[in-house]
């Protein structure tokens, strides 16, 4: 311990100084008004003052300012999957049976429980991932690089789409292998905030078949469904269908036509849909678009079913149904729109499986309103694209060969709209149509700017606390810090006299570097931690009561005034440390395993000890000398003790 | 204002009595958790947690037919006050908290719902806090009797573990029969409750360990135990009611949030002060720990 008393004194104020430069910046900030900070705002030098002020200020967390908190998951079976060109039957049993076992135990390596599975069929990896690998060691070290880089990629793309987006101090950061840890402060709407981030915003242009052999292509699956008997099973019941079928009068201007043979009524007539004899068709309704157009439609309430007609789940991926695909041709895909396109209704579209041009191309993408000719579509939003040469050379060939024909602008397997191609398009600008409003317009033109996700990504977890909760939070957090300082400095001097009041200054002290410490080095306060302060607060001056239950003992014993400082500092010391170093270890135990407010919590307590050690020891120390240190023999301390009573005990 | 000076209380004489109570407190804790189990909170059964406030009061039955018509609604209870509703799902996609509020505002056409937070978690990741809640229980309890067996002995870092798990399982036992939810946040609890109650349990051993001298002029262990809680009696109960004091401010004014938090550590207090005096020393006094420390001390 240094010795000399005003070197002791200056190392006391150089704390408090600093603490106080530190919370400065938050004091002022919390200190002004709503109306103070429009005003600021309202100039750019005051914006930057703010903004400044604010960085400064004590970290909020999210439970506090309210947010997003988001754990995503790259899926690494789709990932692992797509990098496979040709897959055969064999291919799809090994590959599916691993995933299902990776499934339930996720903290193994996917590679690795592909590669047992390989080997243990006999089959080798470099059949399928092949190519430039010498063996499956080889293949396995690739799809690790692979899986590596794609999460990689994902944290920078998505990284990417949060600034873009606007918002103020997100954190992305990646936990372990797969997850990236998304948190974004003060966002109103979760919904768009997901999209944004979840999706894979692959971007595809896909040819739409014609009317004729789309028409054909649904018939097929007719066939098909007749024949496998599980479409009974599963029968919407006829109530809904009816309903579907009346529906179709609500397609607002246009003739409603049944899908052929056109004159047959079947849909309105529910004997004939229960007789079966068209699975399928009956849940499409085909419609004549102007003079060439020809659209199909699902009703939204059956567009589940359909879907679960067609596609089934493995795992997390949805997946079209070998039967399916085969009936309906290897080259070709089924689609549906992203969203309703007439109230009621979802378009369903046949196109060319391969894409004509994907995303990739994209160099610029831009929200605005479109003004073109169609007057259908004044004022509705839109997203222009700029390609690059390459791509731009492709478009012009794909649109010029394909005139009069449709392209569906395909966004992560949905349908975003089915245009009709015009004219040749050379110049590599094209316009996405189909979004409902600006919002969501921007927020595509981001996620096509920042690129597709290399592989899908999943959010397995996700804590969204309103802005009000937040607020709520603090303000109860604040009112219960005051009372519990309150109660507790009053009980310190009720019980210990000045020496009471001398614990309290240093409990004062105590808060102020706590707070001073946090928000000096950035860390961040939560809710947990609010509790952890205040916990502290109880906790700290158990160290001055061990401390001053000491010197008590040695007044009785009757000692000198300093003698039994000296003694009572020095004799509880040792039981200060081995206390608060254990609950530091609990704190660090916390502060490993925790999340987010937990951690804070942990950080908190930890730091609360060391100014507890530092306040209840040091601090103190140099308060009661100062003001005992030229005390004479006959000098009582001011710390509770019944003199009078010892007095008569001694005699 | 001076209590509890020079007393001379015989704890240890107690000790037996104090076996019973302890034991049998353990014993219907660990049977209600077998029996009832834990109020689990979204964090480690998966699923989504909505905080729910309406602009009026609402009838919680009401609450509950509505959304379990829709979803598998398997919790609904009150947050604070009657305007405020904590439901619990067991679906958990993007689309369930937009669901819930529109179904609430459907059938709560006059009352309109906010919502105040959202808590998802899949069933991976609560399985994955569950596993980790316990080793970080695990290693904070071992930390505890390494440092104890460094500073002491390793018979008194156990005789402490025996305090804190003591301490740990009755609180359990109040989680259970209050129905508090258990979260992440009442794991830090917890794990807080073991730091405070070993925090008690050392300023007792330290005493003890320091009035072992005793030994030499003829006390026996026994006594050098019962002279040491008797001494730092007044401190134990002072630090106690103060952080007492601070737990029941946070308890009343903290928050619907911090309120199982709260509750834990209230009970954690009470319980661990107790055990520092009751448990965890005559534990030392069955293992004859003295003569251990004083053998390792040479």
């Amino acid at each position: 311990m240094v010795k000399n008393k005003n070197v002791r004194l200056g190392i006391i104020l150089v704390c408090i100084a600093l603490s106080l430069v530190a919370l400065w910046p938050t004091f002022k900030f919390y200190g002004l008004s709503n109306d103070d900070k429009a005003k600021m705002r309202e100039s750019a030098e005051g914006t930057k003052e703010l903004n400044d002020l604010q960085g400064k200020s004590i970290n909020l967390g999210l439970d506090l300012k309210g947010g997003i908190h988001l754990v995503l998951e790259a899926d690494v079976v789709t990932l692992f999957e797509n990098l496979v060109k040709t897959k055969d039957n064999e291919f799809v049993r090994i590959f599916e049976k691993a995933a299902a076992e990776y499934r339930t135990d996720q903290e193994s390596n996917f590679a690795g429980v592909l590669e047992n599975h390989f080997s243990e069929a006999g089959l080798p990896m470099i059949n399928y991932w092949g190519e430039k690998h010498k063996d499956d060691a080889g293949v396995v070290r690739f799809l690790n690089d692979e899986a590596k880089d794609a999460v990689d990629r994902a944290q920078s793309i998505i990284r990417n789409r949060v600034d873009q987006f606007g918002v103020s101090e997100p954190t992305i950061q990646k936990q372990g292998d797969h997850r990236i840890i998304v948190e974004l402060p003060g966002i109103d709407d979760p919904v768009i905030a997901k999209n944004l981030i979840q999706q894979t915003a692959l971007l595809e242009f896909k040819l739409l078949r014609d009317p004729q052999d789309a028409g054909n292509i649904f018939e097929r699956l007719d066939t098909y469904f007749a024949r496998i008997d599980t479409l009974n099973a599963q029968k919407m019941t006829t109530d809904s269908i009816t309903n579907a079928a009346k529906d179709t009068a609500k397609l607002s201007g246009l003739s409603a036509e049944l899908l052929k043979p056109e004159s047959d009524t079947a849909t309105t007539d529910t004997a004939a849909v229960q007789s079966g004899n068209k699975p399928f068709t009956q849940y499409i309704i085909g419609q004549q678009i102007g003079q060439t157009g020809y659209d199909f439609y699902v009703a939204a309430q059956n567009l589940e079913f359909v879907k679960s007609l067609l596609f089934m789940k493995v795992g997390d991926r949805t997946k079209i149904k070998p039967g399916v695909q085969a009936a309906i041709g290897e080259s070709n895909e089924i689609l549906f729109s992203n969203k309703e396109v007439h109230e009621g209704f979802y378009a369903a579209y046949v196109v060319k499986k391969a894409a004509e041009l994907s995303g990739a191309v994209v160099t610029e993408a831009k929200q605005d309103i479109y003004q073109g000719m169609d007057p259908g579509m004044a004022g509705r939003p839109i997203v222009t694209l700029k390609m690059t040469p390459d791509g731009s050379k492709r478009w012009a060939v794909v649109t010029g060969a394909n005139i009069n024909k449709r392209i569906a602008v395909v966004l992560d397997d949905k349908v975003q709209s089915a245009p009709n191609i015009i004219e040749k398009i050379s110049g590599g600008n094209t316009q996405i149509t189909g979004m409902d409003n600006m919002e969501e317009a921007k927020s595509l033109a981001i996620a096509l700017r920042a690129g597709s996700l290399p592989a899908p990504v999943h959010i397995i977890e996700e804590r969204t606390i309103g802005p009000s909760l937040g607020a709520d939070s603090i303000d109860s957090g604040k009112l219960a810090f005051w009372v519990a300082f309150i109660v507790v400095a009053i009980a310190m001097i009720v019980y210990y006299r000045n020496s009471g009041g001398v614990a309290d200054m240093a409990l004062v002290l105590n808060v102020l570097f706590l707070m001073g410490i946090l928000t000096g080095f950035g860390f961040t306060l939560t809710l947990p931690g609010i509790a952890g302060m205040i916990l502290t607060m109880g906790m700290a001056v158990d160290a001055n009561v061990l401390i001053y239950e000491r010197i008590r003992e040695e007044i009785r014993l009757g000692k000198t005034v300093r003698a039994s400082i000296e003694t009572g500092f020095s004799k509880a010391f040792v039981t200060i440390l081995d206390a608060n170093l254990t609950t530091f270890g609990t704190g660090l135990v916390l502060f490993q395993f925790g999340t987010g407010p937990i951690k804070g919590f942990a950080l908190t307590l930890m730091i609360g000890i060391i100014t507890t050690i530092f306040c209840g020891v040091f601090v103190t120390r140099v308060l009661m000398d100062l003001i005992y240190d030229r005390a004479t023999t006959e000098q009582r301390i001011s710390i509770g003790v019944d003199y009078d009573r010892i007095a008569t005990q001694k005699v | 204002m001076e209590f509890l000076v020079n007393k001379n209380y015989a704890f240890v004489a107690l000790r037996s009595k104090a076996y019973l109570v302890s034991g049998s407190l353990i014993i219907l804790s660990l049977l209600l958790f077998f029996v009832m189990d834990l109020n689990y909170g979204v964090d480690f059964v998966g699923g989504t947690s909505l905080e729910v406030k309406f602009k009026d009061p609402v009838e919680l039955e009401k609450v509950r037919t509505v959304v379990s018509s829709k979803f598998g609604a398997d919790r609904i209870q009150n947050f604070g006050s009657p305007n405020d509703v904590l439901i619990h799902v067991i679906e958990q996609n993007d689309k369930v908290a937009g669901e819930v509020l529109n179904l609430l505002n459907a059938n709560f056409a006059t009352n309109q719902a906010e919502i105040r937070s959202v808590s998802q978690v899949g069933p991976k990741i609560g399985e994955e806090l569950k596993s980790s809640a316990v080793w970080a229980t695990l290693w904070g309890l071992f930390f505890i009797v390494v440092y104890l067996a460094i500073r002491f002995h390793w018979k008194w870092g156990l005789a402490a573990v025996v305090a804190l798990s003591h301490d740990v399982l009755i609180t359990l036992g109040v989680f259970v029969v209050l129905r508090l939810e258990f979260s992440l946040g009442a794991v830090a609890a917890f794990l807080t409750i073991v730091g405070y109650s070993v925090n008690d349990t050392i300023v007792v051993f330290d005493r003890i360990r320091e009035n072992l001298r005793l030994l030499k002029r003829g006390l026996t262990f026994e006594q050098v135990v019962d002279k040491s809680i008797n001494e730092t009696l007044s401190r134990t109960i002072m630090t106690s009611l103060m952080t007492l004091l601070s737990v029941i401010v946070l308890l009343l004014l903290g928050g619907e949030v911090i309120r199982p938090f709260a509750w834990a550590l209230l009970t954690g207090i009470l319980v661990g002060t107790y055990s520092s005096v009751f448990v965890a020393s005559p534990v030392l006094i069955e293992w004859q720990a003295g003569e251990d420390l004083k053998a390792k001390a040479k």
